[in-house]
């Protein structure tokens, strides 16, 4: 009996000198995470349309860095299509680099590069395919012609284009409604489980299911700020056509912002296409359509 | 070329049946104190050099020439027992043996007990529960999956975890099976304990390649784990009092020597050592209501209809319930999960002639889980009950018939065969809602429908003696039907073993597997909330193919050493897509939120066993990696299993000081799991025009800060090793035998890490700003040395 005592109160000090820690139930040991170099990041999404090109030139940090980013002053930043070149100047104002392009550019097809060099940095570059155009050959709406998720009604918007075939094409899909008192992006749910959602709530669609066909994304929204459907009012659909990279880039973008912090998501890779670099280099075409009220 | 195969089949049957008269001898071996069946139990015919183990209910038959037998009837743990006799006709011996424990003898007697060179079967370990209940155990509660992890080539996933990881497998690729009925979730506590009571439980197989025909529906292991049946002689009992919990077994006749029962029971008392703290430290006016707690109940009943029937009966039931109500004056709310099992099982044996049994099985399984959150509150305005419920369900239930045929036609062949049917509904969740305000009323269900589906297969195997070469030999098929989809598979098996001169047996064996349903659940860790959903018209049943090649030898005495190297490929294995939870929302169909790629496991392992003398115990390595590769997850790349471990160790040792005393240790070791982290990071900017309405066009910018990846598990926790020791004190007393167990789980506390989390200091600058001065990755670790004593009984 005395050894069993013995025993018990041996354990029981190994006990108590063992919690005696700052924390007796979790413990921290830190992980090398190893060095490294800062490389050049761009943002640059070049949209059919738009009145210039811009592009946002940083660097990268190391996971450890506490230091902020900075904005790349110093950096040359060219777009090139076949033998034209769009050089960007850096704009001050808006720490972008910027091309004015004096009106709606275009985005004729064929290939464009993208080279940014900065003093201190390994050059970067990507290429992008502009996508074909395509365009919205009908809308149709339909109020409160839907079932929301929570089980409300909402209204239902039709978008109907035909896919060029043989290739593959990514889409990008918002919905304006616009009244007097002004315009609203809207937040769109559908039941088509082929649509999956990108970043700024827009709509991403490939065309794996319905290549060289004609396509209806049916989708709805909320019947709140109904001032639209007043006379004069209307409901905008906008489909961007756009590189599997810029697809794949909103898509992950989205995830990342969605399932920040939460320690219950599998982690999520932003999409990057940036040779020796990171960030984003992407094309649209844009479509729009209609329906008045 | 069937017609040829078949020709050769018979043809080899004759050649190993020879020409002399030949009579057969069958029976059963049992527990001489309990009456309990003794399974995989060795009968050896020591002239002829040919034997056979029985089955999963004790029977054996064996055909020999009439001649002067020799028989040794042998159980690992029990005195041998020889007989011989001049064999001139069919005979039935129904042998019992005395357990060398009953007899107080310290060395556990195995003479002539099949040995590792014998079987045909590699890839397979028999755990006896009495090696279990010896090793040092978590809170002091012996565990039956956590002795499993210390098995070589089967690891466990985060610490304290019950999860079982089979030769590069995930836990849904396990079948676990309690008397033969499927169970879906076998942890208690988020995976802590398994749901299995070691005081009333028989045996543990495990067998995790090499599959013989007979198994099928899983990719990685099988896990046999068979109830006792009850003593038939005497009513008997044994308990045990825990730190956690308390346990109570009985058994015993209710008509001698033909109907036995058992009932066993264990629950968890968290919630009644918290009830008067609680109630101590609570505001006047309020009161709140803790359910912590888990249990189970398992039961049995065996009746021997005459010599040749047997029915049984059993069932379990257990339940975790985490559940909190708080009242405050006259407003309650409620919030808790709680899930738990159902499973029953009727087997009738039938011993239809002295070659042929045959197993009857009927089975019900149910798994359930709700997660329950509400309120009912008094409105102070209109002074009107307003209630809210919100109720989250999910489960599955199997219904299910299988008959199963041993048939023995000579010592050389043993067939078995059968079919089985099963019925799957699965609930893969659903909310629904209840609300009752003073001017609205909600009463709705939300989320994913019932499915439906049904699963057969048929098998037949031979194991085929042909002298110093023994095979298993196989086929089992299999088909799925759902959602008006059905797919089907033909499985061939094969195993091999040739015994050479020096006593190594050299083993080989190749296995194709399918798997019809998933478990949608994290990597990182067991959750009740983890999902069963079948395959479907979209996701595709999970296939695998494995191949396995080693060497086994009892050296010295007693000594088991076995070297065995596997290489298993899976095909359509599940993963949650970047970004997906595991806790689904209801608003997405579950099969948006996976995807399906391959995997690929390898590696070797080396198990050094000793079974008898006061010493016993195993040492097991493994050297393995570990794969997987999906289109969607990490650019397509292949990348490290979060468990892949280059290396896992594990010794475990008991040692018999005194007839009443018994120490025991183990010890594990494993490399870090491997995990993803973020390498660095970048500003990264999403501006576009939208045109808007005629001469509006709206600017969107969305500028973040992206934490990137790298690749997918390419960073390593630091490595895992733990001590558990345990010191036991038997003492027999006048009416009972009672034991004192003082242990301690991670004996000299190393800090195994559990999880990684990134932990940012910052400060106020002078601008009052807070700004980042200090940004570091730590592990933590949850559980430090943990003593335990519990006090057990058996009458």
């Amino acid at each position: 009996m005395i050894r069993f005592g013995f025993v018990l109160a041996c354990m029981a000090a190994v006990f108590v000198f063992n919690s005696c820690d700052e924390d007796a139930f979790s413990q921290v040991i830190e992980i090398d995470i190893p060095e490294h170099d800062p490389v050049l990041v761009v943002s640059c999404e070049i949209q059919a349309g738009a009145p210039l090109i811009e592009a946002l030139v940083s660097h990268s940090l190391g996971i450890l860095d506490t230091s902020q980013f900075s904005i790349v002053e110093n950096a040359e930043v060219v777009l090139q299509k076949d033998a034209m070149t769009f050089p960007l100047e850096f704009n001050p104002l808006t720490r972008r680099y910027e091309h004015l392009t004096g009106q709606p550019f275009e985005l004729p097809s064929g290939e464009y590069n993208l080279h940014v060099s900065a003093p201190g940095y390994s050059d970067i570059s990507s290429s992008q395919h502009a996508p074909t155009p395509v365009e919205i050959t009908e809308m149709r709406f339909e109020a409160e012609g839907a079932i929301l998720s929570d089980g409300d009604r909402g209204h239902e918007v039709e978008v109907v284009w035909s896919d060029p075939p043989g290739e593959a094409n990514y889409y990008s899909l918002v919905i304006y409604t616009q009244s007097n008192s002004g315009g609203v992006r809207r937040y769109l749910e559908t039941l088509d489980p082929t649509i999956e959602y990108g970043i700024e709530d827009e709509l991403l669609i490939d065309d794996t299911s319905f290549d060289g066909r004609q396509f209806t994304a049916r989708v709805a929204f909320d019947t709140y700020y109904e001032d639209f459907l007043m006379p004069g009012g209307r409901i905008y659909a906008f489909l961007r056509p756009v590189t599997r990279d810029g697809y794949l880039y909103s898509r992950s973008r989205n995830l990342y912002e969605y399932n920040r912090d939460n320690p219950f998501a599998e982690p999520v890779v932003v999409h990057s296409n940036i040779e020796n670099g990171y960030g984003i280099f992407s094309l649209s075409q844009i479509s729009e359509a209609y329906v008045e009220f | 070329m069937l017609r040829e195969i078949l020709v050769i089949f018979v043809l080899l049957n004759i050649a190993a049946s020879g020409i002399a008269q030949k009579f057969t001898i069958k029976g059963y071996l049992e527990d001489a104190d309990s009456g309990e069946k003794l399974i995989g139990a060795n009968v050896f015919e020591t002239r002829s050099a040919s034997g056979i183990a029985t089955n999963n209910f004790g029977f054996y038959s064996i055909t020999l020439p009439a001649d002067s037998v020799t028989l040794a009837y042998s159980y690992i743990g029990y005195q041998p027992v020889y007989m011989q006799f001049l064999l001139k006709g069919d005979t039935t011996i129904n042998v019992r043996l005395q357990s060398a424990i009953a007899l107080d003898v310290v060395e556990i007697v195995a003479e002539k007990y099949e040995q590792i060179e014998q079987s045909t079967q590699m890839s397979r370990i028999d755990v006896p529960v009495e090696q279990i209940k010896k090793i040092p155990a978590l809170f002091g509660e012996v565990d039956v999956l956590k002795s499993i992890q210390l098995l070589p080539g089967v690891q466990s996933g985060s610490e304290g975890q019950t999860g079982l990881y089979v030769r590069g497998g995930s836990p849904d690729q396990n079948l676990i099976l309690l008397d033969g009925v499927p169970v879906y979730n076998a942890s208690h506590l988020l995976g802590i304990f398994s749901v299995f009571n070691a005081d009333a439980i028989n045996n543990v197989t495990l067998t995790k390649g090499g599959f013989p025909a007979r198994f099928g529906g899983r990719l990685s292991s099988i896990l046999e784990i068979n109830m006792k049946e009850g003593h038939m002689h005497e009513f008997h009992g044994e308990g045990s009092i825990g730190l956690i919990s308390s346990k109570l077994t009985l058994e015993g006749p209710i008509i001698k020597d033909k109907t036995s029962f058992l009932i066993s029971g264990r629950r968890t008392y968290a919630d009644l050592i918290l009830k008067p703290l609680i109630k101590s430290t609570q505001e006047q006016g309020t009161q709140l209501k803790p359910r912590l707690f888990f249990y189970d109940l398992n039961a049995k009943i065996n009746h021997k209809l005459n010599e040749k029937n047997r029915i049984y009966l059993s069932a379990y039931a257990g339940a975790d319930v985490f559940e909190n109500t708080y009242t405050e004056r006259s407003d309650k709310y409620t919030a808790g999960i709680n899930w738990g099992n159902i499973i029953s099982a009727f087997r009738w044996n039938w011993e239809i002639n002295k070659k042929l049994f045959s197993n009857t099985t009927l089975t019900y399984s149910n798994y359930d889980i709700d997660i329950v959150a509400g309120q009912e509150t008094i409105n102070r305005l209109n002074n009107e009950k307003e209630s809210f419920y919100a109720k989250y369900v999910s489960g599955i239930t199997d219904w299910s018939g299988k008959v199963d045929f041993d048939f023995i036609p000579t010592p050389d062949h043993y067939i078995r065969f059968g079919i089985h049917a099963t019925d799957h509904t699965y609930r893969p969740g659903a909310l629904a809602l209840n609300a009752q305000f003073s001017n609205e009323q909600l009463d709705t269900l939300l989320g994913t429908a019932d499915m439906r589906s049904q699963e057969y297969s048929a098998y037949i195997e031979d194991d085929i003696t042909l002298g110093a070469l023994k095979a298993n030999i196989g086929l089992h098929g299999s088909l799925f039907h759902v959602e008006g989809k059905t797919y089907h598979s033909l499985q061939p098996r094969i195993g091999l073993r040739y015994l050479c001169r020096n006593g190594l047996a050299i083993k080989g064996s190749f296995s194709t597997m399918a798997q019809y349903i998933n478990l949608l659940t994290s990597e990182a860790l067991s959750l009740p909330t983890d999902l069963w959903v079948p395959s479907t018209a979209r996701i595709k049943p999970q296939t695998s193919w494995q191949v396995a090649a080693g060497v086994a030898k009892t050296i010295g005495d007693g000594y088991e050493v076995s070297i065995e190297g596997y290489l298993k490929e899976m095909d359509n294995v599940l993963s949650f897509k970047e970004g997906a939870s595991f806790l689904l929302g209801l608003e997405n169909d579950w099969q948006d939120k996976v995807t399906q790629g391959d995997g690929e496991a390898y590696g070797v392992e080396l198990l050094v066993q000793k079974k008898k003398g006061d010493f016993t115990g195993w040492i097991g390595y493994l050297l393995a990696w570990n794969f997987r590769q999906f289109d969607e997850i990490n650019n397509g790349k292949r990348f490290p299993f979060r468990y892949d471990r280059r290396h896992d160790i594990s010794v475990v040792g008991s040692y018999a000081i005194s007839p009443r005393i018994n120490l025991s240790a183990s010890w594990v070791f494993g490399t870090g799991n491997a995990i993803t982290l973020p390498t660095f990071r970048y500003p990264t900017d999403y501006a576009f025009f939208e045109h808007g309405p005629p001469g509006q066009t709206t600017r969107i910018e969305n500028f973040t800060e992206v934490e990137s990846l790298g690749e997918k598990n390419t960073f390593r926790m630091t490595n895992y090793h733990r001590l558990d020791i345990a010191i036991a004190f038997h003492k027999k007393k006048k009416k009972h035998e009672r034991t004192w167990t003082i242990g301690a789980y991670n004996a000299y506390w190393h800090r195994n890490p559990f999880y990684v989390i990134s932990s940012n200091d910052y400060e106020i600058d002078p601008t009052g700003t807070f700004v980042l001065k200090k940004r570091e990755f730590k592990e933590i670790s949850i559980l430090p040395i943990i003593p335990s004593v519990s006090y057990s009984f058996k009458f």
